[in-house]
């Protein structure tokens, strides 16, 4: 009996440390999709501006771990990104089963909007970092880059600066 | 009590009571389990692994194909605003940047209205290394510099007569900018060898309207893309200044003035054909008048391509960029890239290579900006 206990308690050991190993990929996972996510729905955004012969702009409001929808705001005549003419709104927390999801966008670590023009570039990058209390090593970063608005996904360890090579 | 149980009995007593059937303990058996469920955890973890490996590859080719694509479309678009094309410039015109070894791309504007030996801009692409750099992936960078993009946009479409003043307006604005040069990055992913591949089309000029341009790209773990071999096969994007040809044919009333017997209008022929016109900002835009229906076969803007030094397709020092053909548009009964039995021939009509018959009269065009018929214009 004591052997089967001993013996069971070595294998909840290394499965709790496994677990917690998981858990963490896991998480690290969902903050991951939440980046693809992300950046499908700005390449989105720039091919609609580029087909419309027009400009979008995508802000970031700050619930649900971070909602990216066209600017109502945007007053610019050219618009041509209204509510209702993009795929439904990005709810980055909802989207990745992540309920501990932030996001804020440099620089400034605010709002920051981007706008696509009707060549679909872009004439100030932005990068969004998306980060979780339950993923304490990092964050995932969204870089969109001018004059293109070439997205890239790149990892940010804690403290470091944003690691766009791990996706090569 | 049956035989068979009766001789078990028999050998059950016959044996020693110390000795036992080799068994398993109970710890072999668990030491046993958990050797198995490592080893089955171990083996589900790597096909695990090397699925999320897979995916992401794919992921990752499929965004590099994405950038070569849309750095070309770039690259492309921007040419179009450009009055000539050079391979070298004497400083990179941002600050603080050393010029790029490599080759260069410079997209020369149009000239400076206070000094018309100038270009009003220069937008220069060249390479520079990565490096062990983690903010940039692959071997090299594809870097741009000049003015921001939007700040060199044209009007594209001929606009109606009666907005000619609102175009004239848009281009003074557009010569109006005030913009500072910025250095950016356009791809990140670029081959280790000989990413940026250009070549003017008329390699006796220094400079041109079109070059031919290859870019390759590749992560730092993979093959070229598109294979290097490509290039060698005609691969290559042809890159093209375009904004002279601001003329608008329907605009000039010089050109369209005379009308058929069916009450077409018609060129000019005793003031259009052979003349060069130029409008205020300097651009040029000549003019060649085809007789049609005759005999034979027509090349506008072509060259010898057995040349030597080698001549890639149209030769830019004689552009023709509005093209008089004396017949109907449905008259040319054939309209695809190029005369049969040439590469990609029954591809679409374009810019780059037009080539129209009407069964024995054959023109082949290149670069070829605006076709006008009896009956109507087509602006390639």
């Amino acid at each position: 009996m004591i052997e089967v206990l001993l013996v069971s308690a070595v294998i909840l050991g290394g499965s709790s440390l496994a677990l917690r190993s998981m858990f963490l990929f896991s998480e690290q996972r969902k903050l991951r999709t939440a980046a693809v996510e992300l950046s499908g729905y700005l390449q989105v955004a720039r091919n609609v501006a580029n087909a419309a012969n027009g400009r979008c702009r995508i802000a970031l409001t700050q619930s649900n771990g971070g909602i990216f929808s066209v600017d109502p705001t945007f007053t610019d005549p050219d618009n041509v990104c209204l509510p209702g003419t993009l795929p439904p709104d990005v709810r980055l927390g909802g989207l990745a089963g992540s309920r501990n999801l932030k996001a804020a966008t440099l620089p400034g670590g605010g709002n920051y909007p981007l706008t696509f023009s009707p060549e679909g570039s872009i004439r100030a990058g932005a990068t969004v970092l998306l980060s979780s209390s339950d993923v304490p090593n990092g964050a995932w970063c969204v870089d969109v880059q001018a004059p293109l608005g070439t997205v890239r996904l790149g990892w940010q360890p804690s403290g470091g600066t944003c690691n766009y090579a791990i996706e090569q | 009590m049956t035989r068979r149980f009766r001789s078990l009995q028999f050998i059950s007593q016959a044996t020693p009571s110390k000795t036992r059937l080799p068994s398993f303990t109970l710890v072999e058996l668990l030491v046993g389990s958990v050797i198995t469920v490592i080893v089955v955890s171990s083996l589900a973890a790597l096909a695990l692994i090397s699925e999320l490996r897979l995916g992401r590859d794919s992921e990752v080719n499929q965004n590099l194909r994405d950038q070569w694509g849309r750095a070309l479309a770039f690259i492309n678009n921007e040419a179009q605003n450009a009055y000539w094309i050079r391979t070298s410039i004497a400083a990179w015109p941002c600050a603080g940047g050393a010029l790029p070894s490599g080759p260069l791309l410079v997209l020369e504007g149009p000239p400076n209205p206070a000094n018309n030996n100038q270009p009003f801009w220069n937008v220069v692409y060249g390479v520079r290394a990565n490096g062990n750099s983690t903010e940039w992936r692959g071997f090299n960078r594809l870097v741009r510099c000049g003015p921001p993009f939007e700040a060199l946009r044209r009007p594209d479409a001929p606009l109606p007569v009666a907005q000619q003043a609102r175009r004239a307006a848009a281009l003074a604005g557009n010569l109006a900018f005030t913009e500072q040069n910025t250095e950016s990055v356009i791809a990140d992913q670029l081959a280790q060898t000989n990413p940026l591949q250009i070549q003017l089309y008329d390699q006796t000029l220094a400079k041109d309207r079109d070059v031919q341009l290859s870019l390759f790209m590749s992560r730092r773990t993979g093959a070229s893309y598109p294979p290097p071999g490509m290039f060698a096969s005609a691969f290559h994007t042809q890159i093209r200044a375009n904004r002279n040809p601001g003329f608008d044919v329907t605009g000039n009333p010089a050109c369209l003035t005379t009308t058929d017997a069916d009450g077409n209008q018609q060129p000019n022929s005793a003031v259009c054909p052979s003349m060069p016109l130029k409008d205020s900002l300097g651009r040029t835009t000549y003019i060649k008048e085809f007789n049609l229906p005759s005999a034979g076969t027509f090349t506008v803007n072509g060259c010898n391509p057995n040349a030597i030094p080698k001549c890639l397709g149209p030769k830019s020092s004689s552009t023709i960029d509005v093209i008089f053909l004396k017949g109907n548009f449905a008259d040319f009964t054939t309209r695809q890239f190029a005369a049969p039995g040439e590469p990609n021939a029954s591809g679409p009509c374009s810019r780059i290579s037009c080539w129209l018959s009407n069964g024995s009269q054959n023109v082949q065009i290149y670069d070829g900006n605006v076709l006008v018929f009896y009956d109507q214009i087509l602006r390639l």
